[in-house]
């Protein structure tokens, strides 16, 4: 266990292992965890029936107010875990900001905003989602009416602190959704920008299903004796979700190998991973000149386009998106059965949760990996990394789906 | 003209080589076909990972398993059914009259079924002239002779796909009409009508969006674009927002308890209400059963007792005593040993808690409320900065070994770590001490040692005088002595009574023979620290903020 004491932050953090902190209590039932009837009313009605290993685990020390770092393999129900803890730990008779919840993407913030209404629907809770790409006035109108929780991505919830729309001062737990790229270099400095401007000792809570060493080492610098709740890489990947490969010779045969599979993917609904935007666009075009339906997102695409390509795909009016590491983390379909990587992920992070789009929930999903003849070392070193196997596609694939 | 001449017995020896060849390729095949059946067993998607045979055994058992129930539970509903109308001979004019709306006969079926098949196949022909058209069971029909006798598909009340001509289409109709009637009348009548009237409503349904699927599905896709942004542009005017409003025709399944309240503000909160008054009912109906259980429990028990008492009185005795129930003894010891165990628990998280709030994350540090900057405790100090200072600028422990105040900034020693802030010695401190001075006590004292002592009031001033010692015996390596860290860091207040460092075990038996290879050393090392502190400079300046 890591030592985590008053001065220890000036410690060396590299070579101590991190693990699961000690006496964390399993609560079994919802029922046994000491929730508000009108929550335990969302909970059911949205569908959750047991609590999964995650939610048994780390919504008692949130709801404690403690500090946590919580880990769990993609699809088990980790923003469920925070949304029934910060609705649990919310005064809705005071209407002001209590909690604030960092995302990555601005999807997966209205995501997380969807969930926490869906769960609060009983105890008409109140929360906006401030994303950048929308109207500034509309945002700050929203906040000036009074919002008990508020799920953004960083840069337009710092405007709107810098603002002075959005009040910190009743802000007593932040959360940050996918922990990891939060506090990566990209998002950091933009993490503490808006972390000056929370009271002091604002309870933290860190959720991913991948945080790798170096993220753990830095959380001392805002947390205080966090708990943990951690996964260990080998048992990272789920059982649920088959993962092939696609051996091709040369990159032009992904496209005839994806227009074979076709029909595969429109059993259910499908998510097909690019490296870039303008691959994006390129590999949509020319499915679209093939005569297959396909549609796509990425963030270069104005955030108007970017809603309906969402609502759509939720919905089922469109069965297969291409897009970019934009979708890869937090995004929650149901019907997602199967996920290909036209290109391999760009880390061993990224993979996690491309996969992970599949199998929501306990359901079933495949994964399809089209490498090239010396993209099969960095496919090998994946599946040793998380001790797991990706099989050469069989014939039969359809049948797994 | 043919130059062969053929005879039966070639003719027949060919035919025997055809057998065999036969039966030889018959063979093979067998073969190959059990080779591939061994080979299947190799591929890679054969080999599992553990614990995966037992998962899908899972989902089989709550899956599939239900799927099986539910089918097997309809065929053998539909089996009493059957046996139940093919048995009963004397039926009800109403019963007749249902019984007319299905194909199958089953009044006749019960008085037919002794006859042999031959007959009963007959006689169903004779009853149905129609279906002779039947007795070809192809899709292949004769074309049709005019529009009327086309074949057409339609689908029943219940799902069915049929088929008919087209002249006996509207008939058909009305018949499907009737039982579609029938069927929704008799809902009380069994599951399997139950089923059937929800597959009448699902077609229904289905119905109301079939003139949308008729729409390519770019058009549909429009539709719904513009009904989303008009349904947003709603949302805008609305102040408070709740999950029916962001829902947008999501795919998604919800739980049995869910309801989809309306996004009027409203409607919403009276359907609320009611749902909130309906709960209570039921609470209260709950309660009120439970007390009534209760009740005549007692009552029953009363009974009871009076017909004892009866029974006594009978037999000359008093009537029985009021048995106040015994109460458990309570068990003082074992709560008390639980209790205690808690209380400590809870002292021990209570400090936790405490030791929690008094810690300043640095990312904290400067904001309004906290101190400007870490405050740390007396022990946290010193500690910190002995770890900063490099250890060859400690004193040497030869000073330990002669001056009498040294002896006690000794603290070093493991058995001493209680000593550590206390001005007093124990005993086994001492004897350590006097282990040290019996090795040093053969060495005469140094120049360096006669300095210290003579400086010996002021620490930092004697401190530098010992490195500047240093840099005279080593000239050439003057460079590295600019990087004098540890040393050049003012000591706190309570610097005299504390003492100086030290992690310096390992010197305290430094003979004076030595002692110009160990300062050599000594700054071999210091140069590497500085070495390796260049590499890795980032991290100080990251300390606070990244």
């Amino acid at each position: 266990m890591a030592k985590q004491r008053p001065g220890g932050t000036l410690e060396d953090l590299s070579n101590v292992e991190f693990e699961t902190s000690e006496g964390v209590e399993v609560i079994d039932k919802f029922k046994n965890m000491g929730l508000r009837e009108e929550l335990m009313r969302g909970i059911f009605a949205y569908g959750f029936e047991k609590p999964s290993a995650i939610q048994q685990r780390a919504i008692k020390p949130i709801m404690k107010g403690r500090d946590v770092i919580a880990q769990a393999q993609s699809g088990t129900g980790k923003t469920a875990t925070f949304a029934i803890s910060i609705l649990q730990s919310l005064d809705l008779t005071m209407r002001e900001t209590q909690v604030l919840c960092l995302s990555p993407t601005r999807e997966l913030a209205v995501q997380i905003q969807k969930v926490i209404l869906a769960l609060g629907d009983f105890m008409n809770v109140q929360c906006h989602a401030c994303i950048g790409g929308t109207n500034l006035g509309e945002d700050i109108r929203k906040l000036d009416y009074g919002q008990h929780v508020v799920s953004g991505t960083p840069g337009r919830v710092y405007d709107m602190i810098r603002r002075r729309a959005l009040r910190t001062r009743a802000v007593k737990m932040l959360v940050l959704d996918e922990a990891d790229e939060m506090l990566n270099k990209g998002f950091k400095e933009q993490i503490y920008d808006v972390y000056r401007f929370l009271p002091p000792s604002t309870q933290v809570v860190l959720i991913s299903a991948t945080l790798p060493h170096e993220i753990l080492e830095i959380t001392s610098k805002f947390m205080t004796d966090p708990i943990r709740i951690l996964v260990k890489r080998d048992e990272l990947t789920l059982e649920g979700i088959k993962q092939f490969f696609v051996a091709v010779e040369r990159e032009e045969w992904k496209f005839d190998t994806l227009c074979d599979l076709y029909d595969t993917l429109t059993i259910t609904q499908a998510v097909i991973f690019c490296n870039t935007k303008r691959k994006v666009d390129w590999l949509t075009e020319k499915m679209r000149e093939a005569n297959f339906t396909v549609s796509s997102m990425h963030g270069d695409m104005p955030q108007k386009e970017r809603d309906a390509i969402m609502k759509e795909f939720r919905s089922g009016q469109s069965r297969v998106l291409i897009t970019t590491d934009v979708w890869a983390r937090g995004i929650d379909v149901q019907q997602v059965s199967l996920v290909i990587n036209y290109d391999l992920p760009n880390n061993r992070e990224l993979y996690i949760h491309r996969i992970g789009r599949s199998g929501r929930f306990g359901r079933k999903g495949v994964a399809i990996n089209f490498v090239k003849s010396d993209d099969i070392r960095i496919l090998r070193d994946i599946e040793q990394y998380y001790s797991t196997q990706i099989d050469e596609m069989p014939m039969n694939v359809a049948d797994l789906i | 003209m043919s130059t062969y001449e053929i005879s039966k017995s070639s003719l027949l020896s060919l035919k025997a080589e055809i057998l065999r060849k036969q039966d030889e390729l018959s063979k093979v095949k067998l073969q190959n076909e059990t080779k591939k059946v061994i080979k299947k067993k190799v591929t890679p998607l054969e080999v599992k990972n553990k614990g995966l045979e037992q998962r899908e055994l899972n989902d089989i058992n709550h899956e599939e398993e239900n799927l099986f129930k539910k089918s097997r539970a309809a065929l053998e509903a539909k089996a009493r059914l059957y046996e139940r109308l093919s048995r009963r001979v004397n039926f009800t004019d109403a019963e007749i009259e249902r019984n007319r709306r299905f194909l199958v006969r089953f009044d006749r079926k019960s008085k037919v079924s002794d006859l042999p098949p031959e007959d009963d196949c007959e006689m169903d022909f004779n009853r149905y002239p129609e279906s002779e058209e039947e007795q070809y069971f192809s899709d292949e029909y004769e074309p049709p002779k005019n529009p009327d006798e086309e074949w057409v598909e339609y689908i029943d009340c219940l799902g069915r796909t049929r088929k008919c001509m087209r002249k006996d289409l509207d008939f058909l109709k009305t018949k499907d009409a009737e039982l579609l009637a029938a069927v929704d009348k008799d809902e009380n009548k069994a599951e399997q009508i139950s089923r059937t009237g929800s597959c009448v409503r699902e077609i229904n349904e289905n119905k109301v969006t079939e003139s949308s699927e008729l729409l390519s599905s770019d058009m549909r896709r429009e539709l719904l674009r513009q009904q989303w942004e008009k349904e947003e542009e709603e949302l805008r005017m609305k102040n408070d927002l709740h999950y029916q409003d962001i829902l947008f025709n999501e795919a998604r399944t919800h739980g049995v308890g869910y309801y989809g309240f309306s996004k009027d503000e409203e409607e919403r909160f009276k359907q609320q209400e009611a749902l909130k008054n309906l709960r209570q009912e039921t609470q209260q109906e709950q309660e009120k059963a439970k007390e009534l259980r209760t009740l005549r429990e007692k009552q029953l028990e009363a009974r009871a007792k009076a017909a004892r008492n009866r029974k006594r009185a009978r037999m000359g005795l008093p009537p029985e005593e009021d048995v106040p129930e015994p109460t458990p003894p309570v068990e003082e010891n074992k709560p008390k040993e639980e209790e205690v165990k808690q209380t400590e628990e809870k002292k021990l998280e209570m400090e936790k808690e405490a030791a929690r709030k008094k810690h300043i994350r640095p990312w904290d540090i400067g904001k309004k409320g906290v101190k400007e900057h870490y405050e740390y405790t007396q022990e946290e100090w010193i500690d910190k900065k002995r770890k900063e200072r490099p250890k060859d600028f400690a004193p040497p422990n030869i000073y330990k070994a002669n001056s009498t105040n040294e002896k006690k900034r000794r603290p070093e020693k493991e058995i001493n770590k209680t000593l550590y802030f206390s001005s007093k010695k124990s005993k086994s401190a001492s004897d350590s001490d006097d282990d040290d001075m019996n090795q040093s006590s053969t060495m005469k004292p140094t120049l360096i040692v006669n300095e210290c002592e003579e400086n010996s009031d002021e620490e930092a001033d004697r401190l530098l005088r010992d490195y500047k010692q240093r840099k005279d015996v080593d000239k050439d390596r003057s460079d590295t002595s600019d990087r004098r860290k540890g040393a050049e860091i003012p000591p706190p207040p309570t610097f005299d009574y504390y003492g100086p460092s030290g992690t310096k075990k390992s010197k305290s038996s430094f003979s004076k023979g030595n002692l110009s290879d160990s300062i050599s050393a000594g700054l071999q090392f210091l140069r590497q620290q500085s070495e390796k502190k260049d590499s890795s400079k980032k991290h100080p300046s990251e300390m606070f903020l990244f």
